[in-house]
């Protein structure tokens, strides 16, 4: 038996916060082994959930062609709490109309004439006991962007989910690096 | 089912798999999701734009100066203003809580109307023309005097409701609390003829005297009697300030003071006469005060040294002879000294005459408009509104007998009126800022009472128990978001007027009541309409705040150090304005909070003293000491012990809890857990008594017990407590709360229906202090 | 933890008593300041009302000798504290500054720590976290929601801390006096309640300390309490 299936299996049976509830699956498994499949995809997908945007974004083409600063569009970055996502305005300043023929593009130029905000998808979300703010990494550790959030530079369309996976240990291992401090109630609240 | 080994390691295992997935230690590879199972309450996002929004409390009429704190549009928080000259920062448990009250799950939506038997929701335009219309046929059918309005507010929104009631008609605008402007307020009345209300300095006092309950939990402003407190104990350098509180029971105040004279409920007036009697009988008076100050005080004087010797006033209160004659000394030997009588929290335990021998006994030692004594605070030079014009049905309801005038103890005047006394039956009642149904204690009698009036309209913001008995309920907002004036003054004497502006917009279909009120009036039409123009409360505020600009008086909220520097100013004859245009003073007055102008000039004789004689009056109390002028045997109700009726052996003492007497606040559930903490008791009514009364009882300590009175019947939980002198039962009382509210308040309003009704503003002996209960188990 | 040496300040706080009029500002300060769940009926019936700062009330003797004393008392924040020492899985931690901290994600519910507190100033959460209504829109977004099952106390509001260091080292400087007071602290309508550095001899509180009337609470038992009373009465 290959490990892969065991694995999946084995995942399905434990408590998962992103699972189907008991409930669902059970009424699943009730209707058979396609029923099951389907649910032990689904249940991969959540698993490995992903972030859809509204627009694929690309990074590249700012960045790197238009060389245009993180800071610009991600403006509270460097003094603020948040990094911050770019208001309908940012994008404004420059698509009031089409720059180019992308059918992507055409979805901002439309949102803009309608002034209707877009709803990006957060990939970043801080549970509420954590304190964090970028101003204190980025103005006073002088910490470069990419160390947290990878090369979001070069992304040519919005990553599905973090580039690098942020977790406590690599907090803590920059910290320890750094010197900084690694009292827990420096970051817990 | 045995478990055995196996199961037991399975479980173990399935377990550890199963806080391998706790979503608190674990990160899926993936939108980092927000961990919080807590599904009811999500914190606004990070980062979310912040802001601070001055204004004044309005949960009390205290005057408290705050800042709230709002982001993403929500308000997370409220701290003190250190601006405020009331409270310099510092806030009570009712302000902190404001926005639970803003939040509250039981506030009123919008416009209700009973229809069918039930409140049913409506809309501002059928509820505002319903109202017009019953008030326009009454008006035309010569019935305008058959409408009455309980008024439990303060400053222009109080004038908006005299206006309105002086040009449709009526007499009737009645204070809206039971315990409005009795003792103190009532004695200055009577001997000084001025209105405003006691201020007592002390800050400034080296020895305080209280007399009755709560002056540290409650008082005239809680903020400011505390923070005035922990000055005179610490924080000034002419020494450490001596506190005597005289009471029934060890309040909290009590516990405080350095001394507790335990007395018999209601007595307080004939302990302040011994007292009286013992520093003139030692020549420690202030004779000189007394000649320059004093009025008919020999008649006084030969009254209290006939009847009032410490043998039968430690009779009559408990007190010993050997305390009286010390205390007297103390109280007269430690200049400046005060003795404060305002019980204005409480249910008139003390009667005016009680007030008016506090007062008197403050003038013998000169601690009346002196330093570290007892002040009349100035008002507030507001401009008043522009005079209205009348008709002819305005005039003649206007002349018809007031229902109990508007010094009165409202909601009890209104029931002895319905119950029997009245000459002409109430067609319309408007309870605002007011809970008559509560303030009379929720029970029965007063149920029929109010079931008399065929019309009840209430402004209040939560279904309280006025409310749910009315037949229209016109929201008003909550405190934090409304415009409202506060005129109130500091315990040194300084008028002060906070600003109230929203905090942030209205959360329900709610209207401010005194807009209402106008909106009413323009609908009813002829001189109501003219007296009433304004659609805008800020209106009104601004309109009477140009009287303040134009005075060149004062100065706008500052830091504390400012203070100094004004009155140097004002008292050698300059301005100290910090404003210059109008629209400067109101840019100004609203970004700080207020204005207030520290000056007291103690000079002021003309303005203190109003009596025919310029003169403290101790007529009025020797009269009512001795009404027959017989001299020859005491006639007071004060110097008779009334006897108790057979079969109520205890003694009833009412005492109010500070923090049930928020205003519109709601049930808050913060505040509902902390009453009651010194005694370890919370959420439910409780009766007090002595460990010695309990046992003669048969009774211990939390059982379930039946607390009747003549007048009516509660349940509640019993308390065995050594700070309660034998022969005494003491109950909290507070306004009640309704069934299905989400928090119940702690303190029923039942306790309040032992009593009867209290009948005028003079009455002495239907005071509270004179109510008898007998205690057994339920 | 992380020792270093201690450059730093080192919070305390002080409570006069006879500035204290009980009025309980603070309990409720504390409660809206940091997310804790209004008590229901039924809670404070079985004495689970959290209250970090709680006012204590202490009764003795009968009538009419009868001594009534009424204590505010929020998490002693010692430096010797009990609680750290039984936490089996480190969830509670004193910080270089002296601040004993609570990490919620850590704790397992266990509730060592509330015993071995002679103060009793832990709370467990014993029900799940309910703000019935609107009520949960008057939350404040520094400080967590903590899930049933865990420990919590007074924390010397320390996310008002983090919140000040951040500013201070943003604008390159160090931590000003009066930049972080606690809400306590804050909301005492007689200034009662003084909170700060320690360390700092000039502060209010140092000074504070001094006083012929301070005392603090189980000092024989070696926890060394950084919340120091002034007892009321004449001096």
């Amino acid at each position: 038996m290959s490990p892969r299936p065991t694995a999946r299996r084995a995942a399905a049976n434990r408590r998962h916060p992103f699972a189907p509830s008991a409930a669902a699956r059970s009424a699943a498994e009730s209707r058979g082994p396609r029923a099951r499949a389907l649910l032990l995809a689904a249940f991969a997908a959540a698993c490995t959930a992903e972030a859809r945007q509204p627009i694929a974004y690309n990074h590249r083409v700012h960045v790197k062609d238009l060389e245009i600063g993180c800071e610009t569009c991600h403006a509270t970055s460097r003094n603020g709490e948040v990094a911050g996502i770019p208001t309908l305005s940012t994008c404004a300043d420059c698509h009031q109309q089409a720059n180019g023929t992308s059918s992507e593009e055409k979805k901002v130029v439309e949102a803009v004439a309608a002034g209707r905000d877009i709803t990006w998808a957060r990939l970043y979300e801080l549970p509420s006991h954590v304190f964090f703010t970028h101003r204190r990494h980025v103005t006073v550790a002088a910490i470069a962007c990419e160390r947290c959030h990878g090369d979001m530079g070069s992304q040519t369309r919005p990553p599905p989910r973090q580039l690098v996976a942020l977790s406590m240990d690599r907090c803590l291992e920059c910290h320890r690096e750094r010197g900084a401090s690694q009292d827990c109630d420096a970051c817990h609240r | 089912m045995t478990l055995r080994r196996r199961d037991f390691l399975k479980a173990m295992q399935t377990a550890a798999a199963a806080a391998a997935f706790s979503p608190l230690l674990t990160s899926c590879r993936g939108p980092d999701r927000p961990r919080s199972r807590v599904a009811t309450a999500v914190p606004p996002p990070r980062g979310a734009p912040e802001s601070w929004v001055v204004s004044t409390c309005g949960a009390c009429p205290g005057g408290c100066g705050i800042r709230a704190r709002l982001v993403a549009g929500r308000l997370v928080g409220i701290a003190g203003n250190p601006l405020h000259p009331v409270n310099r920062g510092g806030l009570c448990p009712l302000g902190i809580s404001g926005a639970h009250a803003v939040y509250h799950p039981d506030r009123i939506r919008g416009p209700l109307r009973r229809s069918g038997g039930e409140l049913r929701p409506t809309s501002w335009d059928e509820a505002l023309s319903t109202l017009t219309a019953r008030l326009r046929d009454l008006r035309q059918r010569g019935l305008s005097h058959t409408v009455a309005l309980l008024d439990g507010t303060r400053g222009l929104s109080r004038d908006v409701a005299a206006r309105f009631l002086g040009a449709y008609g009526s007499p009737n605008h009645l204070g809206g609390r039971p315990w409005n402007d009795v003792t103190a307020t009532e004695a200055m009345r009577a001997m000084q003829g001025v209105e405003t209300g006691a201020a007592y300095d002390l800050e400034n006092a080296r020895f305080i005297l209280a007399f009755g309950s709560g002056w540290l939990e409650g008082a005239w402003s809680p903020v400011g009697a505390a923070r005035a407190y922990g000055i005179a104990r610490r924080g000034r350098k002419s020494g450490r300030v001596q506190v005597v509180q005289v009471e029934p029971r060890l309040s909290v105040s009590a516990a405080h003071a350095d001394e507790w004279v335990p007395i018999q409920p209601g007595t307080d007036g004939v302990l302040a006469l011994g007292l009286m009697h013992m520093v003139l009988r030692e020549g420690l008076e202030n004779r000189q005060f007394l000649d320059q100050w004093g009025f008919g005080f020999d008649w006084l004087r030969a009254l209290v040294l006939r009847d009032y010797h410490p043998d039968a006033v430690s009779e009559r209160t408990g007190v010993s002879v050997a305390n009286i004659i010390r205390l007297a000394r103390q109280f007269a030997s430690t200049r400046p000294a005060v003795a404060v009588g305002d019980d204005r929290n409480g249910p008139g335990v003390q009667s005016v005459e009680s007030g008016m021998a506090i007062h008197a006994l403050n003038a013998v030692v000169g601690a009346v408009n002196s330093p570290g004594g007892v002040l009349t605070p100035p008002g507030v030079p507001l401009d008043p509104l522009p005079a209205f014009g009348s008709d002819e049905r305005g005039a003649r309801g206007r002349a018809a007998p007031p229902l109990g005038g508007g010094r009165a103890d409202g909601p009890s005047a209104l029931q002895a009126w319905l119950e029997g006394a009245g000459s002409y039956p109430v067609n319309l009642l408007v309870a605002y800022g007011s809970d008559p149904l509560a303030m009379l204690g929720g029970g029965e009698r007063a149920r029929v009472a109010l079931r008399k009036v065929p019309f009840v309209v209430s402004f209040s913001a939560f279904l309280d128990d006025t409310a749910r008995l009315a037949d229209l309920v016109l929201p008003d907002h909550a405190w934090l978001e409304r415009w409202q004036d506060d005129p109130t003054f500091t315990s040194r004497g300084f008028p002060v007027l906070g600003l109230r502006q929203p905090v942030l917009k209205p959360r329900h279909d709610t209207r401010h009541a005194a807009e209402v009120l106008a909106e009413v009036g323009r609908g009813v039409g002829g001189p109501v309409a003219e007296a009433l123009p304004w659609r805008d409360f800020q209106e009104v505020m601004k309109l009477s705040a140009r009287g303040i600009h134009r005075s060149g008086r004062g100065a706008l909220f500052d830091v504390p150090e400012a203070e100094a520097w004004v009155e140097t100013m004002e008292r050698n004859g300059w301005r100290a304005t910090n404003f210059g245009s109008f629209e400067e003073f109101w840019a100004g007055a609203t970004a700080r909070g207020g204005w207030w102008d520290p000056v007291y000039d103690f000079g002021e004789r003309r303005r203190v003293l109003r009596t025919p004689s310029g003169k403290i009056d101790f007529g009025p109390l020797a009269r009512s000491l001795d009404p027959r002028g017989t001299r020859k045997e005491p006639a007071s109700a004060m110097a008779r012990a009334p006897a108790a009726p057979s079969g109520y052996p205890l003694k009833l003492h009412l005492y109010p809890l500070l923090f049930a007497f928020g205003d519109d606040q709601g049930p808050l559930p913060l505040v509902q857990d902390l009453l009651g903490r010194e005694l370890q008791e919370s959420w439910s009514l409780w009766v007090e008594i002595g460990q010695s009364d309990a046992r003669a009882l048969g009774l211990e300590d939390g059982a379930r017990v039946k607390v009747e009175s003549e007048e009516g019947a509660v349940e509640a939980r019993l308390k065995v407590y050594a700070g309660v002198q034998p022969g005494v039962a003491a109950m909290p009382v507070g306004p009640g709360g309704a069934p299905g509210q989400a928090w119940r308040r702690a303190m029923p309003g039942q306790a309040a229906a032992l009593v009867g009704p209290r009948h005028g503003p003079t009455g002495s002996a239907s005071a509270a202090g004179d109510a008898w209960v007998r205690i057994r188990r339920a | 933890m992380n020792e270093r040496p201690k450059a730093g300040p080192r919070w305390g706080m002080a409570i006069d008593l006879d500035r204290c009029t009980a009025c309980q500002a603070c309990s409720t300060a504390c409660q809206m300041e940091n997310n804790i769940p209004p008590p229901t009926p039924e809670a404070a019936a079985q004495r689970r009302a959290i209250r970090w700062m709680d006012l204590v009330p202490y009764l003795e003797g009968e009538f009419p000798r009868v001594k009534l004393r009424l204590l505010p008392r929020p998490c002693m924040h010692c430096d010797n504290p009990p609680c750290i020492k039984v936490c089996p899985v480190g969830a509670t931690v004193k910080g270089q500054d002296g601040i004993v901290a609570q990490v919620y994600p850590r704790c397992i519910g266990c509730r060592y720590c509330t015993t071995a507190c002679p103060y009793t100033v832990r709370y467990f959460n014993w029900y799940e976290p309910s703000w019935p209504g609107d009520l949960g829109q008057a939350l404040n977004p520094d400080v967590s929601v903590r899930p049933k099952g865990v420990v919590e106390k007074c924390t010397f509001c320390h996310h008002r801390l983090q919140k000040a260091r951040d500013l201070a080292a943003a604008e390159k400087r160090e931590l000003g006096p009066g930049e972080y007071n606690t809400a306590c602290a804050e909301a005492c309508p007689t200034q009662a309640i003084v909170f700060g550095d320690l360390d700092d001899p000039h502060s209010e509180v140092a000074r504070m300390t001094r006083s012929p009337r301070a005392f603090r609470l189980l000092e024989d038992l070696g926890t060394e309490p950084k919340v120091i009373y002034l007892r009321e009465g004449e001096a």
